[in-house]
């Protein structure tokens, strides 16, 4: 659900991609290119939320921010329940971005609440129960090279 | 604005003679310091003329009509068209400007803001609220005196400005520094590692969004970090012209 709402961010030119952190800064969704690994977005998820608490520290909330750098810059909107995150070539068109990270905002927000948690790290999840359990714990033990595996 | 980098002057100096149209004050101010050059310069703008005087990456001294020292620099950066070229006239015997390079760009962008802000006509947030012409509000007297104020050469509209070396020590500051300054060298920090993570190198600049504040910080060439706290309705064009952004 995520996944294809940040899709429709792609429309803007210049938008390499978007991803969504929950408010741990665990990975919501994203709409990347596979060279950004969940690994690397796991890291970047606790840092993007430290940024936003230390730039609302001063008492007023942080609507949004974007980070310039050489070539690329980095969007960032506030979100009720997490942070999503445009990446953009320098050239991309703002005021068309603007009113497209808006649109998306609003359909992502709500989404969030509702998605498991993708990083890896700063939250331990739920324990799952035995009819949510996923297919490799119910697995039979097997045999390699005689022995018997657990 | 023309640029003449080795001219006339200086013809047995090595190097290249440089032309460059479409240039800056600015980008000429930066470049000559950045050389830490010894050198003289004529600026002419229409029927003004001035001379800036440049030693060891600084704005030494500057002559401009009536003025001396920084208001004549900070004069001569209003201007936005001219030409300049180095030109062999006499040394002061003491330098009449101890702001930094950077501190007089800073300043004259926010002259420069300020000036053409009092151009802008704001947009009707709804019809009915657009005057019609036998009904055009006359100005107050406060509002007559701020519309026909000279421009500042003032931090004083901004609410906070400061600036940090590499290691986070405040270098200059007005406001509330020692609220910013941290925030500013972490959230930098943080930007930065969030970059390099995502392959995105060279950090330049950080831009938030407050309700009706907006904080607006710079990583220079130098490795210090600029930050200026202003109102949502701030022209900050000049300001984000000089740091490049």
């Amino acid at each position: 659900m995520i996944g294809t709402a940040l899709a429709a961010l792609r429309d803007v030119d210049g938008v390499f991609g978007s991803f969504v952190v929950n408010r741990t800064g665990a990975l919501a969704g994203k709409d990347l290119p596979a060279v950004f690994e969940d690994r690397v977005l796991a890291e970047v998820g606790p840092r993007l939320v430290r940024l936003h608490d230390t730039l609302a520290a001063g008492g007023k909330p942080l609507d949004s921010c974007v980070m310039r750098f050489a070539d690329h810059k980095l969007h960032v909107r506030v979100l009720n329940n997490g942070l999503l995150c445009v990446l953009t070539s320098n050239q991309a068109n703002a005021s068309a971005l603007k009113m497209a990270v808006t649109l998306t905002a609003r359909r992502v927000d709500p989404a969030i609440v509702e998605a498991a948690p993708r990083a890896i790290g700063s939250q331990t999840p739920a324990p799952p129960t035995a009819s949510q359990a996923p297919p490799s714990v119910q697995r039979k033990p097997g045999v390699y090279r005689g022995n018997r595996i657990p | 604005m023309t640029l003449s980098a080795l001219g006339p002057s200086a013809p047995n100096q090595d190097g290249f003679r440089v032309s460059v149209n479409g240039a800056t004050l600015a980008d000429f101010v930066q470049m000559e310091c950045l050389a830490q050059s010894r050198q003289a310069f004529r600026i002419t703008s229409a029927d003004k003329i001035g001379y800036m005087y440049f030693d060891g990456g600084q704005i030494l001294h500057a002559i401009s009509g009536d003025h001396v020292g920084e208001a004549a620099a900070l004069d001569i950066l209003k201007w936005r068209d001219g030409a300049v070229e180095p030109c062999n006239v006499g040394w002061p015997d003491q330098p009449t400007i101890h702001a930094n390079w950077q501190s007089l760009l800073l300043t004259a962008a926010q002259a420069r803001d300020e000036s053409g802000r009092h151009k802008l006509v704001p947009f009707p947030a709804q019809r009915s609220l657009v005057p019609r012409p036998n009904e055009t509000k006359q100005p107050t007297k406060a509002e007559e005196k701020e519309m026909s104020a000279p421009p500042s050469l003032s931090f004083a509209n901004f609410a906070a400005v400061v600036r940090l070396d590499p290691n986070g020590n405040v270098l200059n500051a007005k406001g509330q520094a020692e609220e910013l300054a941290p925030v500013v060298a972490y959230s930098a920090r943080l930007s930065e590692l969030v970059g390099n993570m995502l392959g995105m190198e060279g950090f330049v600049a950080l831009e938030c969004l407050f309700g009706d504040e907006r904080l607006l910080m710079h990583r220079e060439r130098t490795g210090n970090l600029v930050a200026l706290k202003a109102r949502v309705d701030q022209d900050l064009s000049a300001v984000r012209e000089l740091f490049g952004i």
